[in-house]
């Protein structure tokens, strides 16, 4: 077991270390000085202490050191946009909402995700089935940036029940976690109902149905016990997912969220808030899937850590 | 008045839905089952066999497979009338079932222990922790050493062997009247299929149970069954004690069935294949389904089912050979056709 | 002495007429065939084909059928509704809807598909080059090991984040695109590829054939690509739409292709600020064409996916 996990986190470590010099690279990629674009013309001066000040002046390796250094401290470094806010300050902002956001969709997606799919593969063939499968073709047809507007329309302006935007109240999470948890819960339902498919078929649910215990119990201690092993696969993929949709969401219905820095950061071409917020992102989902992996490895009794047993 | 049957099959008839239509699968099986005796179903692939089993459980999958006609009696009560409810009474209680492949017949996540005592649970209203100790017990009983250890592993750290003395021992859990064992043996080398007859053969003396087994190899019928029931295409074709069927087979498809066995006393023969293949159960012949493959084929076999003919006892043949207007078999041999 | 030969009409022998072979009976036909057969009848599938050849059709010919190009600005002609001149309206530059959302489907098939064949090839070329050489020896494991320790760290990055960062870090450019979307994207194949690869050297029909004297390049050929093919075709299919979701999402960050070229992402990113004033046709369009093609290729892709699955033959 200690084998099996020692040997993750190496790759875990080392996958982290890989976002982490590529975006420094592509970040210092860019030639020029970023102050250089600026529209107010500053002072020779003043740019070449700033300069100092974001180390810009030293040779590449020494500042990878120090930003390497950096991160190690946790500390992302300052903006350049901002004055007043370093890339931890915006995160430590824009976490909360961001984070509410991203659990709430996460939630939708899976409740219900796996609810229409068990529901789906035991109404095969009817009408049921049809309704839950067009609605996961639905949400993988529907990107999230079209899903948004169009709630927006339909059941903020059309049908006021929902405010339009911005952040505040329990209401005002309602429409963006649907937004950004329809996509997901869609592929959720396709593969839950694929794998309850699959394990109804199975032979231990006809040994199960000789027992002569009633459906439901068949269904829910024997199907679904086992059907939802592979789902938990995906939840790596879906919180990918849930991680780059919010980006959208936030920009569309104006949340104030990280991934709202994070995109103003690539409007305004601000690397070190774009390089904080990646190696921020990358990690939380590195680490995520890592969790998650191990947790897989513990609920399926099938599976042996590591050679312990012989 | 003869004595009540444990199980009486009486004219079942068996239909699928399908794509391309109607399967027949089963169309008119009549036997019965006594308490205390193992009665085998042979046949092969295809016949009905299994279908008939799955009926008698009421696990005929459904919606597209369904019982058209005939009644199924257990105890006296027709349990092919019997409400859902009623049913799953029965199910796992006075009737249980021994599959066939014992890698994929267990619950991969569950502990063996517990999937043994689920059926006790329900059907006998005691608390989880007195079903763990017969399931304890019944470990025991199936011959699997170290059973209070075992009793908490899962599937997967049992051979094929063990895996399934623990689909058995489901089948016993709540002392049934009647086990059905589905080609039981069918997946499992051939040393252990015969400590898993002889466990079976031991256990039904011991309980006193009646065992409805069904299987494709005759040396299993002749190992374990008091009584056999040979089916074709569908429909019994003969019956009888397996002394009776074994030395002095009536039905031409048995006669098939005997020859194709290798035989190791006695002389070398050449093995005989039956030729050709079993009928399309989409479209069924109206005469003996046999008929294309026979060597004594007759007009009128092509044309109508013929009537079971009685041999003293309980063995029975369905074939027009019996037919008092038909050629005496010892022309027909004479006239170069083999029986036996 | 003559036997009494009274023999009822009815039992005399049966005059047999050959019994026709059930499995002969229905004529045996070749794989693709079959596979074919059950696509064809995935009704749900075929709307998806019948749709992509549409979008494809009128992704070359539409822009023709108007007098208009999708860059003539007209601002007298600002935002207006359908009509019989602009069948989809016009913009906020005056320029015609029509044109704009087929010359965008242009640009965006185009990347889709350019992008996911990139990835094929790369992904084949590494996937196969690790599923054959696992198991020929030290060197080939260690090959395998390699190719295989990088899949996996490349597979743990986080997609769409590296492919903002090049977008960032690059000219934004139809060119540029695909290059970003091809740069990391081939690594599902990769691993799908090598995977089947792995999966069939090990099956029984390899040893069949080894045993009765196929070389390795034959097997190669006609055992091992035929059956890998299948997978890698429904891969495609699925990594077309991906890519033009990835391209719809880029250019909604500001980073997709630049005016006056325009995609159906940055068409809909414009139209994302008149959803309030109503001017619905703008947005309309070319969401419902990133719709329909991501739906399209994803039901024909299941489908596809269905067919070649032997599992579910009837």
């Amino acid at each position: 077991m200690f084998h099996y996990l020692a040997k993750r986190v190496l790759m875990m470590l080392l996958t982290l270390w890989i976002i982490v010099t590529l975006t420094f690279l592509l970040m210092h990629a860019i030639p020029g000085d970023p102050f250089a674009s600026d529209s107010d013309q500053l002072p020779e001066q003043i740019r070449a202490n700033l300069r100092a000040k974001y180390h810009l002046d030293e040779p590449l390796p020494i500042q990878y050191v120090i930003y390497l250094k950096n991160l190690m401290m946790l500390d992302l470094g300052p903006s350049i946009k901002s004055d007043t806010r370093g890339v931890n300050d915006m995160i430590a902002d824009g976490f909360g909402a961001s984070a509410l956001l991203g659990m709430q969709a996460v939630a939708i997606a899976l409740v219900f995700g796996i609810f229409f799919g068990i529901v789906a593969a035991l109404n095969r063939g009817n009408w049921i089935d049809y309704g839950a499968m067009a609605l996961a073709v639905l949400g993988v047809a529907i990107p999230s940036f079209i899903m948004a507007p169009l709630l927006i329309n339909y059941f903020a302006i059309k049908w006021p029940i929902f405010p339009v935007a911005t952040w505040g109240t329990w209401l005002h999470t309602v429409l963006p976690s649907l937004a950004l948890a329809f996509g997901p819960l869609a592929i959720i339902t396709r593969y839950m109902r694929a794998s309850m498919i699959e394990v109804m078929n199975q032979n231990y649910i006809r040994t199960a149905e000789a027992k002569g215990i009633p459906t439901w119990a068949v269904v829910v201690k024997h199907g679904i016990r086992n059907a939802i092993l592979p789902v938990v696969t995906f939840l790596g993929p879906l919180i990918a997912s849930l991680i780059t949709g919010t980006f959208v969401v936030e920009k569309i219905f104006a949340i104030p969220g990280i991934g709202k820095y994070f995109v103003d950061g690539i409007f305004n071409r601000d690397y070190p808030v774009i390089l904080g917020t990646t190696v921020f992102y990358s990690s939380i989902l590195i680490v995520t899937i890592f969790l998650i992996d191990v947790a897989y490895t513990l609920i399926d009794p099938r599976i042996k850590l590591s050679n312990k047993e012989g | 008045m003869a004595e009540q049957h444990l199980l009486t099959i009486d004219n079942l008839k068996v239909h699928f839905k399908t794509y391309e239509g109607e399967v027949q699968a089963v169309r008119g099986v009549s036997f019965h089952v006594d308490k205390g005796e193992t009665v085998a179903v042979v046949g092969e692939s295809g016949c009905g066999k299994s279908v008939t089993a799955q009926a008698i459980m009421g696990l005929v999958p459904a919606p597209h497979g369904r019982i058209v006609d005939g009644r199924i009696v257990f105890e006296g009560k027709e349990i092919t009338a019997m409400s859902k409810k009623e049913q799953l009474e029965i199910r796992g209680a006075q009737i249980s079932m021994v599959f066939q492949d014992p890698m994929t017949a267990l619950n991969p996540t569950m502990k063996v222990g517990r999937q043994i005592a689920e059926g006790i649970v329900r059907h006998h209203r005691v608390s989880r922790e007195e079903a763990h100790k017969r399931a304890i017990e019944l470990l025991r009983m199936v011959g699997i050493p170290d059973p209070e250890k075992r009793v908490d592993q899962f599937p997967h750290q049992f051979s094929g062997g063990m895996r399934q003395r623990v689909v058995i021992a489901i089948a016993l859990a709540c002392q049934p009247k009647l086990v059905i064992a589905d080609e039981p043996t069918t997946a499992l080398d051939v040393t252990i299929q015969a400590q898993i007859l002889d466990l079976l053969k031991r256990l039904q003396k011991e309980q006193r149970l009646s065992v409805l087994i069904i299987t494709h190899d005759l040396g299993v019928v002749a190992a374990i069954a008091h009584r056999m029931v040979v089916m074709y295409a569908g429909v019994v074709v003969e019956t009888g004690s397996v002394q009776d069927v074994f030395s002095h087979p009536r039905h031409p498809y048995t006669w098939g069935l005997m020859r194709s066995l290798p035989r190791l006393d006695g002389e070398k023969q050449r093995l005989v294949p039956i030729e050709g293949a079993p009928p399309d159960l989409l479209h069924p012949p109206k005469g003996c389904p046999f008929a294309p493959r026979c060597e004594f084929a007759m007009e009128i076999c092509d044309r109508q089912m013929p009537e079971p003919a009685v041999f003293g006892g309980s063995h029975q043949a369905a074939c027009w050979l019996h037919d008092p207007r038909a050629p005496r078999i010892e022309e027909l041999v004479a006239a170069g056709r083999q029986t036996e | 002495m003559a036997m009494e030969q009274k023999v009822d009409p009815l039992f005399r022998p049966l005059v047999k007429r050959k019994q026709a072979d059930a499995a002969s009976a229905r004529p045996s036909l070749s794989n693709a065939q079959l596979v074919i057969r059950k696509l064809v009848k995935n009704k749900l599938a075929m709307l998806g084909f019948v749709i992509i050849v549409a979008l494809v059709a009128m992704s070359i010919i539409g822009p023709h059928l108007v007098p208009y190009s999708y860059s003539d600005q007209n601002l007298l002609m600002k935002n207006k509704p359908i009509s019989d001149e602009h069948w989809f309206g016009t913009d906020d530059l005056g320029r015609d809807m029509f044109a704009r959302t087929w010359y965008g489907a242009r640009i965006s098939l185009t990347i889709g598909v350019v992008a996911a064949l990139i990835d094929l090839i790369i992904g084949v070329t590494v996937g196969g080059i690790a599923g054959y050489m696992a198991g020929r020896g030290k060197r080939g494991d260690r090959i395998d090991n390699v190719i295989m320790r990088l899949i996996e760290v490349l597979y743990g990055l986080p997609y769409l984040l590296v492919v903002i960062l090049l977008m960032v870090v690059m000219e934004p450019g139809m060119l540029t695109i695909i290059i970003a979307l091809s740069a990391t994207g081939w690594v599902g194949m990769a691993r799908l590829v090598r995977g089947q690869i792995l999966q069939l050297k090990n099956q029984e029909f390899i040893l069949a054939a080894q045993v009765l004297g196929a070389n390795f390049p034959r097997i190669l050929f006609k055992h091992l690509i035929p059956n890998t093919f299948g997978v890698i075709i429904v891969n495609l299919t699925f990594t077309i739409p991906s890519a033009i979701f990835a391209e719809s999402f880029l250019s909604f960050l500001g980073l997709g292709v630049q005016a006056p070229v325009a995609s159906w992402g940055t068409m809909t990113n414009d139209a994302l600020g008149v959803i309030l004033t109503g001017d619905w046709w703008r947005l309309f369009f070319p969401a419902l064409m990133i719709s329909l093609t991501m739906f399209a290729f994803n039901v024909f892709g299941d489908g596809l996916q269905d067919a070649l699955d032997p599992r579910l033959r009837e």
